[in-house]
């Protein structure tokens, strides 16, 4: 059983690497790689669903690899079974097999083939992390890929500017559901005193009861990034806008897998928060107002696909509720069936236009011509502006960090990129040489290096100007956090701080040659409009794109270790840094996949080909 | 404002039509553009007060030059002459070897006259049939002329002469089954049709309410796994998908003749008098020069198409009827050519149909590669029986009319056993994962006016409207007229709406259809928040060479050009150069090319040697160049160029 569960995350990873290795052209391997894994998949997901049955239905969990381990950190790839796992991965592997053949057919000749089958293999991959995931590190991974995925597919029509603008929307909603997570890792590790498994929760909840604080905090934290993942309400809006992607990756992500996750986790996590009354009422009130807000939305939708995202949404507000008042074996039910009606729905969306116009010609009525009632009006209204969550969203969530970077444009004057840099670096090493500072002061200082981080940081995700300048700000970003971490407390380990700073560094590195590389073309990198390079340096965006997630701590660096590790160093009550550096870490990732962005993606700046308008 | 209404050309454009023709939409809506743009200078007018607020300086005071003249001519350069030099070296490649081929092929079947005194004419004739001029018809055409050598086949627009508006049974609308500029007085209304009304559940909108959702997501959500199970790997027709046999019952009545010119309907006289269905047949029978040695059994065959997710379906169906498939126009003439009163009145007016000859409708399915018959339950012996062998004969055709087009599909092994090349095609049609389910007019090129004779020699690869036209029964060209009043519009205008969206796809066309979501009931738009995409998908012109139609006349050029300046709607299509027309005098056997407004002589420089013949038609598909790789350059290199027939 234990193999089996190693090859269910194997075969996915191994079948994306090896696809990697084809031209966009080479249909026919790509497909046969591609065939193979989803036989494969399913072959081991049964296999794994009868040898759990025959076992007598016992969870089991399977430490794989400890990858870094001290006396109070253990950073392991743990993967678990139980019956959740069971449901999500059936309908996983038959949505993905199902929607691979689909998409074999339909992606034929488009260029973005290879990419396409890439980027959903790796997906799998993800989403076999986050489901078999027996800690919180494992399924942190599958969370970023999983992020990841969804960006590269949303923008999967990269040289328009329309999927790179909603593609960034839905990677901010989702960084903040990143951070969300690590947040909960943090604070139970402070409560626990170790990394938890997803075995040991029950077990947790008792610690729990103890320090009613931190167990508020972490069941919050558990909260959020189901809300946002799912589309519930307040953060509904990203769901239609998602839709940007070929009709295939919609129907795989927005229909069913990526969309039910927050599901999974609430469910996953439902043995810490089950008895915490206010965490319940809470659920079922997020739940609520999604299912009703999303229904009425849906039903002046005027188009198939975001009805029918709505309409998803709905439903998994209905689940939240079913799982906060116990029902589980009634939401898998309903998970399952909404997952396998709503991928279906997308999936044959376009021909809902001759259905309902041949439907229309036997079954039309002329609509009334009775004024509406006031109530019916407003709800109308509202529904059409999507009860203006996406405004509310800009307006009190980006807009003032935006607002706030733009203060900072001093800073790109020559002289403050020195002046910061020393400061950084000389922060850096005192920190390092664990200098002793006055008491008063080493108090002060984290918040003020952690203050200068989150500036240098907003500088660069508001900047419309040199994109070096930016990327370089971005690395001064975290050198002052590490400093900040460092003058925080004397137990940080050298090689913590190794693992950190190569990943970084070495990301930084080669995205600063990238954007080299790139303004030799054209000697302007400056970040007011969209370049849209990729259409004459392929390749070097997609180095970009490795640097950029390199630099926000994606598991192809050790950063990936360096940063959950780094998370520990701040203490529990020291509110002030945690929420500074969580902003800091949402931020860069924000700034760097802004800059990807302006220079790589969008409408390219040159006309000598077709370039498509900007509305389209 | 120019700049305003195009930042979003698509809903622009949309408003326009719509104004045009508020029939458009089924919800029908006065609206104008002005409207449109008056609204849209509102809210600019309110953000313009909310952000600057009421008391600004106007920009046009602020501005110091004059504006662009928009609409001034624009100005000819070295470089615009060198680009229509390719333009015009391009088309004329072709053009070129298309010419020399005709030429060869005449020569060919004039010695062949000469050498078989007896032609096919004074042989029996096994059966006629008349088929849309659609460039798609022109591969079924050749291959039923070779399963079946005694037979004749005809091109007409595929709405066989009779204009109406028909209402299905139990339709709250009509469809107009013309071409698109022409409004039809006649109303034809089905009844006693026995069409089930199919429900899908799955587009009701209660799978998008709360508590319906719920109970319709744990119960029908599981049925949807089992239909995406049967759909990825046992596609067949369901009421989702577009079927171009679903409009119409098969034996259903119509309400052809009119009983009585009191008898109207929203201002439309039900049914044709008995004159003038005498009218269309005759002018209908003249115009494809089928007026005398009439064959036992005369097939009109109309076309439509069946697809599967597919918004633009209408593009596939038939241009000549406004986008619809032209099964009830073929059931309507063939019933007019049937009636004794109609068959007495054209007697007098010199076509006699003999009694034995009967018309039978039928309609061929272009992307199913099927046929289907109408109102041929009540033969007389004979009839049914020759029937049922021509029938064969159309499968058998209907076969390698399959097998022909696969090769152009990639996940069709041509080099099947014809059945089941054929069923992969009839299965391609069906599926819902399929974005081509057939290339439509992708390719086209031609549009030959004049006797079958004159192109049967040719092997034309799908590329060329055949539009049936005898000059020898037309000697003053007042025929001619009539014939090419429709070509400039229906084939010209379909080529240009594949070189629009072939030249430009990303602006001029709609894209690829991959991300495309219906908006409304109307139109497609990228995603929630894109503008309309008119035009046509990438998946319908990637095989397109983006060349301008070259119509050539089988008749003289002092009356060709007389036929094309019989009105000025049908002149401008020629003198803007929006169509090339090349006139073929028959005695002389020399081509005249229309330019400057006037027809020079033109000797094709392609040599004969150039041309290759076909010797066998299954190895030739089989054998055919095959695109190098998946870019859209390369796709058209499976265009094949012309060849000589055995």
């Amino acid at each position: 059983m234990n193999l089996l569960l190693v090859l269910i995350i194997a075969i996915p990873f191994v079948a994306f690497l090896l696809t990697l290795f084809w031209q966009n052209k080479s249909e026919k391997p790509i497909g046969l790689i591609v065939r193979v894994t989803k036989l494969l998949n399913i072959a081991v997901v049964l296999a794994l669903a009868i040898a759990w049955w025959i076992n007598g239905q016992q969870a089991v969990s399977y430490e794989v690899i400890t990858l870094y381990k001290t006396n109070n950190f253990v950073f392991a790839f743990q993967l678990y079974y139980d019956e959740i796992t069971l449901v999500f991965s059936v309908v996983g592997a038959i949505l993905f097999f199902l929607v691979a053949t689909f998409s074999k057919y339909y992606m034929h000749r488009d260029e973005g083939y290879k990419r396409f089958f890439n980027t959903i293999l790796f997906f799998a991959t993800g989403y076999n992390l986050i489901i078999f995931a027996g800690n919180f590190e494992t399924l942190f991974i599958g969370w970023e890929i999983k992020g990841l995925c969804s960006f590269l597919l949303i923008a999967f029509y990269r040289k328009r500017y329309l999927p790179v603008k909603n593609a960034f929307k839905t990677v901010s909603y989702y960084r903040i559901s990143d951070l969300s997570i690590i947040l909960a890792m943090w604070m139970m590790h402070h409560l626990i005193h170790q990394n938890i498994s997803f075995a040991q929760l029950g077990d947790a909840k008792n610690v729990a009861a103890g320090q009613a604080g931190m167990a508020i905090f972490i069941t919050a934290m558990f909260i959020l990034p189901s809300m946002i993942k799912s589309a519930q309400f307040p953060f509904t809006s990203w769901l239609p806008r998602a839709m940007e992607g070929p009709t295939n990756s919609s129907a795989i992500f927005y229909g069913s897998l990526s969309v039910h996750i927050g599901v999974f986790v609430l469910l996953r996590t439902h043995p810490f928060w089950e008895d915490m009354e206010w965490a319940r009422i809470l659920i079922i009130t997020v739940g609520a107002v999604t299912a009703i807000v999303a229904s009425l939305t849906a039903r002046v939708q005027p188009t198939v696909k975001t009805q029918i995202a709505y309409a998803s949404a709905a439903q998994i507000g209905l689940m939240f509720i079913e799982i906060a008042l116990g029902f589980h074996w009634l939401v898998l039910l309903h998970f399952a069936g909404n997952a396998f009606l709503r991928t279906y729905q997308l999936l044959v969306s376009p021909s809902v236009l001759n259905y309902l116009v041949h439907h229309q010609y036997f079954h039309y009525s002329q609509p009334g011509q009775q004024k509406l009632s006031k109530i019916k009006a407003a709800l109308f209204t509202l529904g059409v502006k999507e009860w203006n969550m996406d405004k509310l969203m800009y307006r009190f969530l980006w807009s003032p960090f935006k607002w706030l970077g733009r203060q900072f444009r001093f800073l790109n004057a020559p002289v403050y990129m020195i002046v910061l840099g020393l400061a950084a670096g000389i922060f850096f090493i005192t920190g390092i040489l664990q200098t002793e500072w006055s008491s008063s002061l080493s108090a002060a200082l984290p918040i003020l290096l952690f203050v200068l981080a989150l500036v240098v940081i907003l500088f660069s995700f508001a900047s419309r100007q040199s994109a070096a300048r930016a990327w370089f700000y971005l690395l001064m970003g975290h050198l002052f956090i590490l400093a900040a971490l460092l003058s925080n407390s004397n137990e940080i380990k050298t090689l913590e701080l190794v693992f950190y700073a190569s990943g970084v560094l070495a990301a930084w590195l080669l995205g600063y040659f990238c954007l080299q590389k790139v303004k030799a073309i054209d000697q302007d990198i400056s970040l007011h409009y969209f370049h849209g390079y990729v259409y004459e340096a392929e390749t070097t965006g997609l180095f970009f794109l490795i640097a950029a997630i390199g630099m926000l701590g994606f598991p192809v660096t050790a950063a990936f270790i360096g940063m959950d590790v780094l998370f520990t160093y701040i203490h529990h009550d020291q509110l002030a840094h945690i929420i500074l550096l969580a902003l800091c870490f949402v931020f860069i990732e924000l700034s760097a996949f802004r800059i990807l962005l302006r220079i790589f993606l969008g409408p390219h700046k040159k006309l000598d080909h077709p370039v498509a308008f900007r509305s389209s | 404002m120019f700049d305003q209404a195009f930042a979003h050309h698509g809903w622009s454009g949309l408003v326009s039509a719509v104004e045009d023709n508020p029939h458009t939409l089924l919800d029908r809506k006065q609206i104008t553009l002005r409207e449109f743009i008056a609204f849209e200078l509102l809210m600019e007018l309110d953000v313009l007060n909310d952000v600057l607020g009421k008391h600004r300086v106007p920009l046009a005071e602020k501005l110091k030059e004059a504006p662009l003249d928009l609409f001034a001519d624009l100005p000819r350069t070295e470089y615009t002459e060198i680009i229509e030099c390719w333009q015009e070296a391009f088309e004329w490649s072709y053009y070129d070897s298309v010419l020399k081929g005709l030429l060869l092929a005449g020569q060919r079947d004039r010695l062949s006259i000469r050498n078989h005194q007896q032609s096919a004419e004074a042989d029996h004739k096994s059966f006629q049939a008349v088929f849309c001029i659609d460039e798609r018809e022109d591969s079924i055409r050749r291959h039923i002329e070779a399963v079946d050598k005694c037979c004749e086949t005809f091109g007409a627009p595929g709405f066989f002469g009779v204009e109406f508006y028909f209402q299905q049974e139990g339709s709250k609308f009509y469809d107009k089954l013309c071409p698109a500029p022409v409004t039809p007085k006649y109303l034809i209304k089905e009844s006693g049709a026995i069409l089930p009304d199919h429900h899908e559940p799955l587009y009701s909108k209660h799978t998008h309410g709360l508590f319906t959702g719920f109970f319709l997501s744990v119960t029908y959500g599981f049925w949807a796994l089992a239909k995406k199970l049967q759909m990825m790997f046992n596609p067949k027709m369901s009421p989702a998908i577009s079927n171009a046999y679903g409009h119409m019952d098969r034996q259903s009545a119509l309400t052809i003749v009119n009983k009585n010119p009191e008898d109207l309907e929203n201002g439309l006289q039900i049914g044709y008098t008995t004159e003038e269905m005498a009218l269309r047949a005759e002018n209908f029978l003249r115009g494809i020069g089928l007026v005398k040695s009439f064959a036992p059994i005369v097939y009109i065959v109309a076309h439509g198409s069946s697809s599967a997710n597919n918004p633009h379906h209408g593009a596939h169906d038939c241009g000549a009827c406004s986008g619809r498939p032209g099964a009830t126009n073929a059931r309507v003439m063939a019933f007019i050519l049937n009636h004794d009163e109609v068959r007495k009145m054209l007697q007098e007016k010199g076509i006699h149909l003999p009694a034995a000859t009967r018309f039978i409708g039928a309609m061929h399915d272009t992307a199913a590669d099927v046929m289907g018959y109408y109102d041929d339950n009540d033969l007389n012996e004979a009839t049914a029986a020759a029937h049922i062998i021509h029938q064969q004969h159309f499968e058998t055709a209907l076969n390698l009319n399959a097998k022909e087009r696969s090769r152009r599909f990639a996940s069709i092994n041509s080099k099947q056993e014809l059945e089941q090349v054929r069923k992969a095609i009839h299965s391609r049609s069906v599926s819902l994962f399929e974005p081509r389910p057939e290339l439509g007019h992708g390719t086209n090129t031609l549009a030959i006016i004049g006797r079958r004779a004159t192109s049967k020699g040719l092997f034309l690869d799908r590329r060329a409207f055949l539009n049936s036209y005898d000059y020898t029964t037309d000697p003053d060209g007042s025929i001619l007229s009539a014939v090419m009043r429709p070509i400039g519009l229906v084939c010209g205008g379909i080529n240009l709406e594949y070189y629009f969206s072939r030249v430009d796809n990303i602006k001029l066309g709609a894209g690829t259809k991959l991300p495309h979501n219906v908006m409304g009931l109307f139109a497609v738009a990228n995603s929630s928040d894109g503008d309309l995409r008119p035009g046509l998908p990438w998946q319908m012109i990637e095989v397109h060479d983006p060349v301008r139609l070259l119509v050539i006349v089988e008749h003289q050029p002092e009356i060709v050009l007389k036929a094309i300046q019989s009105s000025p709607e049908v002149f401008e299509w020629y003198r803007n150069e929006w169509v090339h027309i090349v006139a073929l005098h028959p005695g002389e056997q020399q081509f005249y090319y229309f330019r400057n407004g006037v027809f020079e002589k033109y000797e094709p420089i392609t040599a004969a040697s150039e041309i290759g013949t076909i010797h066998n038609m299954e190895a030739f598909i089989e054998d055919a160049r095959e695109m190098e790789t998946n870019h859209i350059v390369d796709a058209t290199e499976e265009n094949l160029p012309v060849y000589l027939l055995d």
